[in-house]
């Protein structure tokens, strides 16, 4: 019989396991080849700058991008959510009764109070604006807002009830049992009387969480809150929500009635599903401009997008509010203060910083830098323990500590990683107890992994939680003076480690009445010089890095420092949706807006 | 025919004879001359074995130390803004990260300013841990159910394939992850033992066809009528006959439970705290485009050690099989 076809004779020779390992080797060394050939140097390119536009914002277009952090929200009410996004979101549809004109200083304008006067600390008067309307829905009518909606959002979060007299879970609900009484004399003022002076309380107003919701939805949603629609959240802000779903695109439109004269530039927005938590798909869909930018944690990705874009992009720096921590549990391993002191001094933060943030981050001391009215100053930081230059003598003081403490008796410590983490800088286990080891001359240290869900968060505060390293805290607003009372104050509602210093704690009491601002910046100061003598009671806070973000030259946002010609530009370190709401815009006649993906809602 | 001066001193008990090692050496030639890939694959073997065992003398560093130069930018007093503009202002020293191959760093730094040469050579002892403890749990484990499966038949046997039926209907890789995720820390032990499990089916299914086989053979009739029991029957009898079986399961296995670990530690659920090859190749692939070399390197051990064991695996069963003996 004749020979047959090409594809009979193949299936006689048959492919051995032999062969084909023979083949899989020379198919692998060319690959290697391939790859090799094609590897480079990240190439140094022109650095991108971005053009001014002299007529200065345009109005109009649909902004797609990742606008929060983060999109799993628990509630559709502002008050009673307890995962951020739902506040997050509300700064781009809701107004607060103040807000900072600039998150990073604290510096405050009013929001729907068009002025304010503080009588004294205790005593507040908000004289609310006489424009402001709710979106028109069945439920609002659209009518107007006034003093009574201000008295409503403060006494719901402070009894803690829904509107059938049950009692529910408040997220702020301690910040505002400090208030006694709020009166409205009339349509248009709201008199607040608290306990006792509070220097902190027009800036927790002003944060990103103190939104005020519409009464009636509220009620209306009471008892499925958890259900996520965009009925439940009338508008006063920049923007209506016309879809907002659990899993799906968020979709906001202009409010024609916001009563801020020309505000917002933008037609509306969209906040894309699956690009935040898929990096790789974020950034391909920003390079084909189907989103206006991309931030990663890893710095150098934004980086080698702008250079390999040169003069289409612009670089926006940022610090990152998520505080990186040391944790050391007092109760437990390290009852004697001088173990944790020895820890803080022996943490080599500018090499960590080196490690995982290629040097784009900054030390913090106990209050971080991201609030910088408070924070120590870094040549006056760079004196003290633990964040000195000169390393050696860090390092010796740690050693004599850890010695008389009778450190080594502890034997084994394990500074764990939550998994979070772990996912971003997986050699972080590897990293740390190799450090500690080495700065404290002994062999005592590892790291395994951890949950902030499952082992961390449940065990807070009952004492048992583990030693660990990561993200913690987040910087929510630019007066630090809550969170340290809450903290460190005997009193304090996150007083994990049972702190009960009388000379703290009385410093910590002045801070929090102060209402004067140069004061209260004097007495933080001493708070941090206290806790850095005491190894910052284990709640060792190492640094603030810095979030680098490509953006499309065509659109332009709120920022710091706008971009200049070989520098970039600076955002806001602290939460500043409600400035994004009102000052983003798109520059049509910029040329890299050629080719940007046709976007509707 | 016997030569005159071994006829004249006879080898002391224990002794091997010079003319066996000759003999041996000879064969072993001839193996080599007909499976030319077979040697290749055991020469990568040995190479492997001899670099995991060195690999504290032959490593040039510490696997875990991070190499640094005095930076002469640095600014004590720079703030945040400075920093943003100039990374390197914020710190005394700058990590050697991402050096290319050069005489200090064979194969380069990785981006924690590590020797990738010293993350690989120690990585090589992790492999191999990996590869041969995983191995031996499953081929020892396989081989005992398989022995008891195959031997005694019956009740025995459909209980235990029914077991074995049950862990094989899970897609492997999902196994692997629900026992790895779901026990505790993936630690270096729990890793082995976790792979050596996910190949216990597998090992159990291949030794009872083979237990079944050599249990119907006269000699095992024959040593049953003379009266021997279940346990010297299986041990002194069975086993012996079922060992070039083992030996091949064994070796090819050692290949795969590599890959599986480094699939493990890719997705970061390897051992965390040790350095493993599959944890290189996750850390540099963020940087493929612009610093290769870690993941190049370390992608290229998995690749290397993967086939040296198959291949070395694939020769010893041509030559352990009397059937297939010679056909290469």
């Amino acid at each position: 019989m004749a020979e047959s076809n090409y594809w009979q004779r193949w299936a006689k020779n048959r492919l051995s396991r032999r062969r084909f390992l023979a083949t899989a080797a020379t198919a692998g060394a060319g690959a290697l080849a391939y790859t090799m050939v094609g590897c480079r140097e990240s190439r140094p390119s022109a650095t991108p700058a971005a053009q001014e536009t002299p007529t200065g914002p345009t109005r109009g277009g649909i902004v797609r991008t990742v606008l929060l952090g983060g999109n799993v929200f628990d509630s559709v009410d502002v008050h009673r959510a307890f995962g951020d996004p739902t506040s997050w979101l509300s700064n781009y549809v809701l107004n607060k009764i103040v807000r900072y004109k600039n998150p990073d200083t604290g510096e405050i304008e009013g929001d729907l109070a068009e002025r304010w006067e503080i009588i004294d600390g205790a005593n507040y008067v908000f004289h609310i604006r006489q424009n402001v309307f709710w979106q028109d829905t069945p439920i609002t009518g659209g009518r107007q807002l006034t003093a009574d909606d201000i008295r409503w959002h403060i006494e719901r979060q402070r009894e803690g009830k829904l509107s059938d007299g049950s009692q529910a879970s408040f997220r702020h609900q301690s910040f505002y049992q400090q208030v006694v009484r709020v009166e409205t004399p009339d349509q248009f003022t709201v008199r607040v009387t608290l306990q006792q002076p509070r220097g902190t309380f027009l800036d927790r107003l002003a944060n990103y969480f103190s939104t005020v919701p519409n009464r009636e939805a509220m009620e209306r949603f009471e008892k499925n809150h958890t259900v996520i629609t965009e009925e439940a959240m009338p508008a006063t802000g920049a923007f209506i929500l016309r879809r907002w779903r659990s899993g799906e695109e968020i979709k906001a439109e202009r409010n024609p009635k916001y009563f801020r004269q020309g505000r917002p530039y933008v037609d509306g927005w969209i906040y894309p599903t699956g690009l935040f938590e898929d990096p790789n798909a974020w950034r391909i869909a920003f390079e084909q401009k189907q989103v206006d930018y991309f931030y990663s944690s890893d710095p150098n990705l934004p980086k080698s997008i702008i250079e390999s874009h040169p003069g289409q992009m612009y670089e926006v720096l940022t610090g990152v509010a998520n505080t990186v921590f040391m944790h050391l549990n007092m109760n437990q391993q390290f009852k004697d203060v001088r173990l944790v002191k020895a820890l803080h001094t022996a943490f080599d933060r500018r090499a960590v910083i080196q490690a995982f943030h290629q040097g784009l981050a900054q030390v913090s001391g106990p209050v971080p830098w991201l609030q910088e009215g408070f924070a120590i100053p870094p040549a006056e930081l760079a004196n003290l323990d633990g964040y000195r230059t000169n390393r050696d003598e860090d390092i010796r003081t740690a050693r004599q500590l850890w010695q008389a403490a009778g450190g080594p008796a502890l034997g084994e410590i394990n500074i764990k990683v939550p998994d979070t983490w772990l996912a971003v800088w997986p050699d972080t286990v590897q990293i740390i107890p190799n450090m500690l080891n080495q700065a404290l001359g002994v062999n005592q240290f590892r790291s395994t992994r951890t949950s902030y869900n499952e082992e961390i968060i449940p065990n807070l505060f009952n004492g048992q939680f583990p030693n660990w390293f990561g993200w913690t805290s987040q910087v929510t607003g630019p007066d630090p003076r809550e969170t340290l009372f809450s903290v460190f104050h005997p009193r304090g509602s996150q007083n994990f480690q049972k702190v009960n210093n009388p000379e703290l704690t009385s410093l910590l009491e002045a801070a929090i009445q102060e209402t004067d601002y140069q004061r209260a910046v004097d007495i933080v100061r001493r708070i941090q010089r206290i806790l850095i003598d005491n190894g910052q009671y284990g709640n060792v806070v190492l640094y603030n890095y810095i979030l680098r973000t490509a953006v499309w030259n065509y659109f332009r946002g709120a920022i710091k420092k706008p971009p200049s010609p070989g520098e970039p530009a600076l955002g806001y370190n602290i939460f500043s949706g409600h400035l994004a709401a009102d000052e983003m815009w798109l520059n049509p006649n910029d040329p890299t807006f050629q080719g940007r993906a046709n976007i509707s809602l | 025919m016997a030569r005159v001066d071994e006829l004249a001193a006879p080898p002391l008990r224990g002794e091997v004879p010079l003319g066996a090692y000759r003999a041996t050496l000879r064969r072993l030639w001839s193996v080599a001359k007909r499976n030319k890939l077979g040697t290749l694959g055991f020469v990568l073997v040995i190479l492997i074995l001899a670099v995991a065992v060195l690999s504290p003398v032959i490593k040039r560093y510490d696997e875990n130390h991070q190499f640094q130069r005095p930076n002469p930018e640095f600014n004590p007093n720079a703030n945040p803004l400075d920093i943003a503009r100039n990374p390197n202002l914020g710190s005394p020293f700058i990590l050697d990260r991402w050096q290319a191959p050069n005489w200090e760093h064979w194969l380069g730094t990785d981006q924690y300013g590590r020797d990738i040469y010293a993350r690989i050579v120690v990585g090589a002892r992790m492999a191999v841990i990996i590869g041969f403890g995983a191995s031996l749990i499953s081929v020892l484990s396989g081989t005992i159910t398989g022995l008891i499966s195959g031997y005694f038949g019956g009740r025995v046997d459909f209980f235990l394939q029914r077991v074995v039926d049950g862990v094989q209907a899970f897609p492997p890789l999902v196994l692997l992850l629900l026992l790895v995720s779901v026990l505790e820390e993936p630690n270096l032990t729990l890793t082995v033992v976790a792979l050596g499990f996910l190949g216990w089916a597998y090992s159990t299914r291949v030794m009872r066809s083979v237990v079944l086989s050599v249990s119907a053979s006269t000699f095992v009739e024959a040593a049953r009528a003379a009266g021997a029991g279940p346990l010297r029957i299986m041990f002194r009898h069975v086993l012996p006959n079922v060992f070039a079986t083992m030996v091949v399961i064994f070796s090819i296995s050692i290949g795969i439970y590599i890959l599986a670990e480094a699939g493990l530690s890719f997705l970061g659920l390897g051992p965390a705290d040790q350095t493993t090859w599959g944890k290189m190749v996750n850390t540099g692939r963020n940087q493929l485009d612009s610093h290769p070399w870690e993941a190049l390197f370390s992608g290229l051990a998995i690749t290397l050690a993967v086939l040296a064991f198959n291949l070395a695996g694939d020769a010893l069963r041509d030559e352990l099989d009397p059937r297939l003996r010679g056909r290469t």
